[in-house]
């Protein structure tokens, strides 16, 4: 029994006569040559250069921290003991009050006595006050004032020289 | 794919030295089925030498963009069907342009396509092969026109001979019915 044809077996391909070798090797070489590429050259060199530096500055770090953080836990001697320790208060108020300029409030708390912030706090006395200022007149007082505008009001609680 | 294209793909893609080498081997290697495969959409062979520039260039400069998990010819075949058409579509002598050469030969016996010339029935048949999806119009071309043997086919598409037998037996049916559908069966 004879297989029915179909269609396609009546249909028969020509087989197609392709260029020879040395077509597709000028083909290859004409693409090649039109189409130049970019290469990105990458070496491990700089690379590796890059990463140690990285690692040493991270080390550097580390050891600049610990450094701190160990300075900082140990613990400060007050002004005072240490460096006071030795000096007896006589001289220290003389050096205060010679220099009493470059000390802000909380500084000459600190290295006068609590008996003796009393004694000034609660000085009835103007006395020593006179002392100091027995050499400029009143109208001096006032120029200076007005001069540095000077606002009274803030010095309410304060104990007024006048 | 072997590993000898991994190879050149790796050289062609790094633009190194060896890319020149390993391009000219992938030509070598693809080109002419390539040439034939273009011939039969464009049916001229001075379009078809340009186009086959055209296709390769795209190759030479995207292959990075290829992506391994698919098969070489298989991505290779798909620009050269898309420059082909492209190029058709330029010409606009999609239907009219003459076979240079001719594609191919009627037996005579078929009473539906004694009355039609070569260029008629080809065309017809190039319809046809327009309607496959991708993997069956390889495998229909590779087989029908390229006479290559299964196991051939196996390697160039990474696909199992059964499978291809599969393929090119349910390729071969839809053309038939479009065939005898276009000639009022």
């Amino acid at each position: 029994m004879h297989k029915k044809k179909d269609i396609l077996d009546y249909i028969k391909p020509v087989k197609i006569e392709t260029p020879d070798q040395d077509f597709f090797d000028q083909l290859a070489k004409k693409v090649v040559q039109e189409n130049p590429k970019i290469v990105y050259k990458t070496s491990q060199g700089p690379k590796i250069v890059k990463w140690s530096l990285a690692a040493a500055a991270a080390f550097l770090l580390g050891v600049l921290l610990f450094k701190n953080l160990s300075h900082d836990s140990i613990p400060q001697k007050t002004v005072k003991t240490e460096f006071l320790a030795d000096i007896n208060d006589a001289e220290i108020y003389n050096y205060v009050d010679e220099h009493i300029e470059d000390f802000t409030l909380e500084e000459i708390e600190e290295v006068i006595s609590d008996d003796d912030l009393g004694l000034y706090e609660n000085l009835e006395n103007t006395s020593e006050l006179d002392f100091y200022f027995s050499d400029i007149s009143d109208e001096e007082i006032s120029t200076y004032i007005n001069e540095e505008f000077i606002d009274l009001d803030e010095f309410e609680d304060e104990l007024l020289i006048f | 794919m072997t590993s000898e294209e991994s190879i050149w793909i790796d050289n062609i893609v790094s633009g190194g030295p060896d890319a020149e080498l390993a391009f000219k081997k992938l030509t070598q290697k693809y080109g002419p089925r390539l040439y034939s495969q273009i011939l039969r959409i464009v049916k001229n062979e001075s379009l078809t030498q340009d186009v086959l520039q055209n296709v390769f260039i795209k190759i030479w400069k995207n292959l990075s963009r290829f992506k391994r998990e698919s098969n070489l010819y298989t991505w290779m075949y798909r620009i050269a069907h898309n420059e082909s058409l492209s190029m058709l579509t330029h010409e606009n002598k999609r239907k009219s342009l003459s076979l240079d050469t001719a594609l191919i030969e009627v037996i005579p016996g078929h009473e539906k396509i004694n009355p039609l010339g070569p260029d008629e029935i080809y065309q017809l048949l190039r319809e046809a092969l327009e309607t496959l999806p991708e993997k069956q119009a390889i495998v229909f071309e590779l087989k029908y026109f390229e006479d290559l043997k299964y196991s051939e086919i196996a390697k160039i598409t990474d696909t199992s001979e059964g499978a291809l037998k599969a393929s090119f037996h349910i390729a071969k049916e839809k053309i038939t019915k479009f065939l005898e559908m276009k000639l009022n069966y």
